[in-house]
């Protein structure tokens, strides 16, 4: 906090000295008024990529896991499948934003769509690997009692993965946020009903950017605040799953 | 080499095991041990004891010959690590093996006091979960896993190679109490002569390569056995034979 104070002081002598213009570089100042006198808006806009970013990670933390599922009960689907994952990691949205938009059309269900893309990779990676790399001494004692295939999921690779989950959780909540600003940016908006990318967008734009600034900085908050539930869900999650009792 | 029984509990008959044509690990193997048994298992690293354990388990196929397991035998292994879950409880951990083969609720719980109370295990360490237990309880909680499915047969792969030495002789002496109250027929594999001669009924020295026999040290001394056999004459002399026997078979000079 201190730190964060001293930047911002800098910042704003910074600005007195130098005479920038608002439009350039504005002041912390000139933010701290566009965030107060342009506040419903920015709530509306952040309550809104909130719910996407939201609705984006639950819907990727649900099929991350059912495909991870999948993947670890057959080798000939994972080695099939799996580059078609990675396939999500690096497809840029602007190539197929235009393909969403013709399947789909513009609004949040095709923002939500942007977000599940972009942030289902870490979920599929990380819980597979979970339910895979399994230390075969515990493999061989489901085996010595004649576990079926059933029961060593549920009973093994299902908590086994559980802190592989968590970790790759808190990657996908921060991607989910850019996701659902990117998806606004090319596939989700309307004239009365917009998000924080869009208002990235029409701010920047009209060179409102103490208005851009503050919408980055409600971007940001938004991602803190996501990643920071999910953290401490995450934590209380694996207070049974210290592993260093074994 | 083996000790013949008209029905040995377990048989080992010509087994060989190869992970590949390179690797050997047993070669036309013959070990029998009888009901009620207790037999140590003794050999340099790599010579095939571990492997031995997981082929009378059922864990491991062998590339030719047969494994004989009499009956129905329920059998349990007791590995090296406690290989306990960490998420969860020592008495969750205890009833796995009975959750796996579908007991019902009360019986389970029943078999799971019974084994903690073997353990000397108080009902506070009972919903501990392992990363608040020492080694030596997670040694104890293992077997206490093992033993809940009242097994006729009780394999151990060098479970208390990784205590001191304090603790392994107060747990063998524990293990001698859990033999003798249920007369199940064990076979222990270890690298500490001192523990196979206490433990056991006899001790098989097993020696590396693939041509070479095993061999018999008879232990005869009279049970219960305490810790004060350790000072014992003929027990130092037992010992000391297998040691030999560990180093004939290794091909050292003998001093």
């Amino acid at each position: 906090m201190g730190l964060l104070l001293v930047v911002l002081a800098g910042w704003q002598i910074a600005s007195w000295w130098f005479d920038w213009p608002e439009f350039l570089m504005p002041a912390p100042t000139d933010v701290g008024a566009a965030i107060a006198n342009d506040g419903d808006r920015l709530l509306a806009a952040t309550l809104r990529t909130g719910l996407a970013a939201l609705a984006g990670f639950g819907t990727s933390l649900v099929v991350g896991v059912l495909i991870a599922i999948i993947f670890s009960q057959s080798r000939l689907v994972r080695s099939s499948c799996y580059p078609y994952a990675i396939f999500l990691q690096t497809v840029p949205i602007i190539a197929i934003a235009p393909l969403i938009i013709t399947w789909f059309g513009t609004g949040f269900p095709s923002v939500v769509l942007v977000t599940v893309i972009i942030s289902l990779f870490p979920i599929i990676a990380s819980t597979t690997s979970g339910l895979l790399v399994i230390d075969e001494d515990l493999l061989e004692l489901f085996r010595l009692y004649r576990a079926t295939r059933w029961q060593v999921l549920r009973k093994l690779r299902l908590p086994h993965a559980i802190p592989y989950l968590v970790t790759g959780a808190r990657t996908s909540s921060g991607m989910a946020v850019i996701g659902a600003i990117v998806g606004e940016f090319f596939v989700g908006h309307t004239t009365t009903h917009y998000g924080l990318g869009h208002l990235v967008l029409i701010t920047s734009q009209h060179l409102k950017t103490a208005n851009l600034f503050a919408a980055v900085i409600a971007s940001a908050v938004l991602g803190i605040a996501l990643f920071g539930t999910v953290t401490w869900v995450g934590s209380t999650l694996l207070a049974r799953w210290d592993t260093t009792g074994d | 080499m083996d000790c013949t029984t008209t029905h040995p509990a377990l048989a080992l008959d010509r087994t060989t095991v190869a992970f590949d044509p390179e690797h050997v690990v047993l070669d036309q193997v013959d070990l029998e041990i009888a009901t009620g048994e207790f037999v140590g298992l003794v050999g340099p690293s790599g010579c095939g004891k571990s492997t031995v354990l997981r082929l009378l388990a059922g864990l491991l196929e062998p590339n030719s010959g047969t494994v004989h397991r009499s009956g129905t035998q329920r059998i349990a292994l007791v590995f090296q690590e406690p290989n306990l879950l960490p998420w969860r409880t020592v008495e969750e951990n205890i009833r796995l093996p009975l959750e796996l083969a579908g007991m019902d609720a009360t019986e389970t719980h029943r078999r799971v006091n019974e084994s903690l109370e073997l353990i000397g295990f108080t009902v506070a360490d009972a919903s501990k979960r392992p990363r608040e237990l020492s080694g030596g309880m997670r040694m104890r909680v293992s077997l206490a896993r093992a033993l809940v499915t009242r097994p006729d047969v009780l394999l151990l792969d060098e479970p208390f190679a990784a205590l001191d030495d304090l603790l392994r002789e107060q747990l063998n002496e524990e293990l001698l109490a859990i033999h003798a109250a249920r007369n199940t027929t064990a076979v222990f594999v270890t690298h500490n002569v001192s523990e196979a001669v206490f433990l056991s009924d006899r001790v098989v020295v097993m020696p590396p390569g693939t041509d070479r026999e095993f061999t018999d040290v008879p232990v005869e001394f009279p049970r219960p056995r305490t810790a004060s056999l350790r000072a014992d004459a003929t027990f130092a002399r037992l010992a000391g034979e297998v040691s030999a026997r560990l180093r004939q078979a290794s091909g050292e000079v003998e001093r």
